[in-house]
């Protein structure tokens, strides 16, 4: 456990200092700050439309920084020999991945922690008073993100390009978004369009379930089982393929 | 002397596919070799002879299509004797922000190191490598034979009993090479295991007990210090006979190819 926390604070640490976390970091900020005029348009709904595109800049930034982290993640380790370094200590190769994985995890945590530190106060500063369903949305939009970046991982893998990892992975978040969309398509189709729509809707994440205010709302146990769930199944995927990988 | 290595009759053969095209190169063929304990064994080839192929394989990074690997008389899957090596690969990268100090620290914590081990040992290697005043300095500031210091201390750090070092001479000047030699000299007397390849044939001379020569993924001959020490042109000359002119090495390949 000691050295996969090793690992993940060097991730950690490696992301922090990378100039794209702070320019990721930045431009959230800023599209933040453009939803303010967003807000100004919207009169009526300014603090409604100040929280949801806030919420929904937050969910951009975070999953183009856990894509581009996770799909680079591999390929730049083989390409500096620096997992060489690592596989050669008294370590396998599952405490490799999970120390990745878990240093990824926390600097999506860091940056979703600095964007909506940012999103609050301006929240606060047009008259919104504090509510728990605010953080249910992040959590919401953080399980979503580590959705789609244990896609990443898995891509990477085999991938030799990290543009194919964060194309195929990026394709399945936004597929997944239209899920209940492909649901409904699938009920009212027949013949080899039904097998289609199902073993579609089988293999897409479904973040509906995390929608948790929303219309097709599941309860926060469900749908971060859900997610918890379809993240492990892919990273247990990654791990067999790593075990098998020739370096 | 008993073996710290062995390969028996290992193979590797790289492929890969492109467009429903699978392409073969061969990495390494027949190779057997026992490296024993406390000795320097040198691999001498030219670029893409199986020098890299064979450490990867020492080290379980990559798995062998047949024939056997044996490190401390265990399969490389075996990652229990890990601890009691150090590997410096070639031309390694570590983390430009890190000071030398951290980035040694990462590897000992990864080493399995306690706490008070780390210590100790840091200050140890920081002293053996000539390292001391540059241990704050970050990893961004430091020349190219510095840094190459900072890849021997990671792969000292935690004592280990074999050093696998792939061209680590690789790009250092004239008096870097003769503190990387003493360095490898001195910890030859503290009894370590050198497992190591290099383009530079006279610092290979100077250190090896033994040296391997690779040509297209077969090892053609094992020299010993005394074949060399005959020779009037040194291990250089032999090494060109080997790679250019050997009927017994062409004999090998002839046989391999076939």
């Amino acid at each position: 456990m000691k050295k996969i926390w090793v690992l993940a604070v060097d991730s950690l640490l490696e992301n922090i200092w990378n100039r794209i976390f702070i320019l990721v970091a930045i431009f959230g900020g800023l599209l933040i700050y453009a939803s303010l005029l967003f807000g100004i348009l919207a009169v009526e709904q300014e603090l409604r439309v100040l929280m949801d595109s806030g919420l929904a800049l937050i969910e951009l930034v975070t999953l183009i920084s856990g894509l581009y982290f996770s799909a680079t993640l591999f390929l730049k380790e083989i390409e500096t020999k620096t997992i060489y370094l690592i596989l050669s200590r008294p370590l396998n190769r599952l405490q490799y991945l999970l120390g990745r994985v878990l240093g990824l995890i926390l600097s999506l945590l860091l940056i979703m922690l600095l964007m909506s530190l940012l999103h609050i106060v301006l929240l606060l500063l047009h008259g919104w008073s504090w509510q728990n369903s605010y953080l249910l949305s992040l959590l919401g939009v953080f399980l979503e993100v580590f959705m789609a970046t244990a896609v990443a991982v898995f891509f990477s893998l085999f991938s030799t390009s990290s543009v194919a990892a964060i194309v195929f992975s990026g394709s399945l978040w936004a597929l997944g978004n239209f899920t209940p969309e492909i649901r409904f398509m699938t009920q009212k189709s027949s013949g080899l369009a039904t097998i289609f729509g199902r073993v579609v809707l089988f293999l897409f994440p479904h973040f509906e379930l995390l929608n948790w205010g929303g219309h097709y709302g599941s309860s926060v146990l469900t749908g971060a089982s859900y997610a918890l769930l379809y993240s492990s199944v892919f990273l247990i995927l990654s791990w067999l393929i790593l075990q098998k990988k020739e370096l | 002397m008993s073996s710290v290595i062995s390969f028996r009759e290992t193979a590797k053969v790289y492929r890969s596919s492109h467009l429903g095209r699978t392409t073969k190169k061969i990495g390494l063929i027949d190779f057997s070799l026992d490296v024993e304990k406390g000795e320097a064994f040198g691999l001498l080839g030219l670029n893409g002879s199986g020098k890299t192929t064979t450490f990867k394989l020492a080290l379980g990074l990559l798995t062998p299509d047949s024939g056997t690997v044996k490190v401390f008389d265990l399969s490389p899957k075996t990652r229990s004797f890990y601890s009691r090596i150090g590997y410096v690969p070639e031309l390694p990268y570590f983390h430009s922000f890190l000071t030398v100090k951290a980035c040694l620290k990462f590897y000992a914590k990864l080493s399995g190191l306690s706490q008070g081990d780390i210590s100790a040992n840091l200050e140890r290697v920081l002293w053996e490598t000539g390292l001391v005043a540059h241990q704050n300095k970050r990893i961004s500031e430091l020349s190219k034979g510095l840094s190459q210091r900072v890849a021997l201390a990671q792969a000292t750090i935690h004592n280990p009993d074999l050093l696998i070092l792939d061209e680590p001479m690789s790009g250092l000047d004239p008096l870097a090479i003769r503190d990387l030699r003493d360095y490898l000299s001195r910890l030859l007397e503290d009894g370590k295991t050198i497992f190591i390849s290099s383009h530079s044939i006279f610092e290979i001379e100077k250190l090896c007990h033994r040296v391997g020569v690779l040509k297209e993924g077969r090892l053609v001959r094992v020299l010993q210090r005394k074949d060399w020490e005959s020779s009037s042109g040194g291990l250089e000359s032999r090494f060109a006979d080997i790679i250019q002119n050997d009927p017994a090495s062409k004999a090998l390949l002839k046989n391999s190819i076939q």
